[in-house]
């Protein structure tokens, strides 16, 4: 009995499976005339022309010598246009970058209350876009009608560039020589109230890590959100970090008395200075290459401890600690 | 004229302190700079010789003072022969020194083993300087620019500060905060008005 009605079962299914197989040709057949007829709908859809909005970026250029445009913000505009469905679909949705670059050499500039003043029609700005865009169909209307343009005149200030960086060193190995910054100065050209306040540039923040050899980099400087009133004379700087492996090293050397500190003697005389010598100049360098001295001074002389300076040190040595730092002493009485 | 000894294991700086004393006027004398000097009398070297053979002179018969402390510092016995030698001459001289001196109040005698060498038995007192034994590894590291192991080795040939400190009868206490010439200058004051 199981037998039998298993093969019952068996001699139905490929029956059932046929006429599956007999309707889906159909369907499939059904669903690729809909495609083909959709695209071709769209396609003769997309052949006829329409008016639509794009919206461009327009950059300036040629922008009046000694002038610096003050409402740069305003870098948007709307063209309203007629053109082939493709053209419209590839300019709304293109992945490149829409800007448009208009030419302000020509603007006839004014003086106003707030600086210098001018304008440019619709008619004019259609001129310069015209052929920037690559349509066949003309350029219905753009929005705003009319850009106008405010200016202001540019100030100049030689300024110092601030280094803005964050670093780690490998082990043993330490910057062994002052951090270069080239240019060191640059020119920055702005409106009269940015000039007024700006005393450096900053870079952007430069981040090292685990530094284990020399080094030099390009960074960009700094100009936040007024970026477009600010132009400097360059916009980066080279940085440059000497770095070596060092050594920890110590030397005892005298404390001489600057002044007329006959009658003064200090204790101790000698001083222990600790500092990170790189391994390349460490055979080459002994106490003799450093000066340490104390001034005598009358004013100072109410203190218990004179203060000891560091008068000279070899280039590349950091010195990390002067021991002691201040000395005893006594004034003999003539 | 009281004869008051001046004492410190190494790096404590006794040299420092020994020259507030002469500011203030007080002679001083510094047994192991004289003893250096008298190593280069001819009956010392003949002595030296004597005891550790050729290999501690150099070229010129003059005592190789490196050769001879790698002998002396690893080796107490040694030491011990090399003070014996040492010790009589630099005591003989310093009483002939006292002699030339003997208008002062007082005078001072720096040496670096005071007690150890038994010296100590010939002054009035004694003037103790102390200071953090790290201070005073990291002083003789710069230096005499030396391993630190060289300066505990010879810092174990010293007695232990708190020993000293039982027989001293002053103290000075230099660990770069605590300021020494008042302390000097109250040391000064005692021993002129004892």
């Amino acid at each position: 009995m199981a037998l039998d009605s298993q093969s019952e079962v068996i001699g139905k299914s490929p029956n059932t499976d046929r006429k599956q197989h007999r309707s889906h040709p159909r369907l499939v057949v059904f669903l690729v005339c809909l495609v083909i007829s959709m695209l071709m709908w769209l396609f003769i859809e997309l052949m006829k022309d329409y008016t639509d909005e794009v919206k461009y970026q327009v950059s300036f250029i040629n922008v009046p010598k000694d002038l610096i445009l003050t409402n740069g913000g305003e870098n948007q505009i709307t063209i309203g246009m007629n053109a082939q469905g493709f053209e419209l679909l590839a300019a709304k949705y293109s992945p490149k970058p829409r800007i448009l670059t208009i030419d302000l050499s020509s603007l006839k500039i004014r003086p106003s209350e707030n600086g210098y003043g001018a304008f440019l029609t619709s008619s004019k700005i259609i001129e310069q876009l015209g052929t920037q865009i690559r349509f066949q169909k003309q350029i219905a209307y753009i929005k705003p009608d009319t850009l106008f343009f405010r200016f202001s005149e540019v100030y100049r200030k030689h300024v110092p560039v601030k280094l803005n960086i964050n670093y780690t060193l490998g082990g043993q190995f330490d910057i062994t020589d002052t951090i270069g910054v080239s240019p060191r100065f640059v020119t920055v050209s702005s409106i009269k109230d940015i000039i007024d306040t700006l005393s450096f540039v900053s870079t952007q923040k430069l981040n090292l890590t685990q530094l284990d050899s020399s080094i030099s980099v390009k960074v960009p400087l700094f100009k936040g959100r007024r970026a477009e009133l600010l132009k400097y004379s360059n916009d980066s700087v080279t940085v440059s970090l000497r770095v070596e492996k060092v050594t920890e090293a110590g030397y005892t050397i005298p404390v001489s008395i600057s002044g007329n500190g006959e009658n003064l003697k200090i204790f101790p005389d000698k001083i222990e200075i600790i500092c990170r010598v790189p391994l390349t100049v460490f055979p080459h360098i002994d106490a003799s290459d450093f000066s340490a001295q104390v001034q005598y001074l009358p004013s100072l002389m109410k203190e218990k401890r004179l203060k000891v300076n560091l008068t000279r040190a070899p280039q590349r040595v950091k010195v990390l600690k002067i021991i002691p730092e201040e000395v005893e002493y006594i004034i003999i009485a003539k | 004229m009281k004869r008051i000894g001046l004492t410190g294991n190494i790096g404590t700086g006794k040299s420092t302190i020994a020259r507030i004393f002469e500011v203030l006027g007080v002679p001083v004398y510094h047994a192991d700079m004289r003893a250096r000097q008298l190593m280069e009398t001819g009956s010392v070297i003949a002595g030296v010789e004597k005891l550790f053979g050729s290999q501690v002179l150099n070229s010129s018969r003059q005592v190789d003072r490196k050769a001879l402390a790698a002998l002396v510092f690893k080796d107490k016995q040694k030491l011990e022969a090399l003070n014996n030698l040492v010790h009589p001459m630099v005591e003989k001289d310093f009483t002939t020194w006292c002699e030339h001196h003997n208008n002062y109040p007082y005078v001072l005698h720096e040496a670096a083993i005071l007690y150890e060498s038994g010296f100590d038995r010939f002054f009035e007192a004694s003037i103790l300087v102390v200071a953090p034994l790290e201070i005073c590894i990291r002083r003789v590291i710069n230096r005499d620019s030396v391993a630190r192991e060289n300066v505990l080795e010879r810092i174990e040939n010293q007695w232990p500060q708190e020993k000293k400190l039982l027989l001293a009868q002053y103290v000075v206490t230099n660990d770069e905060t605590t300021l020494v010439i008042p302390q000097v200058l109250r040391i000064h004051q005692q021993i002129l008005g004892s």
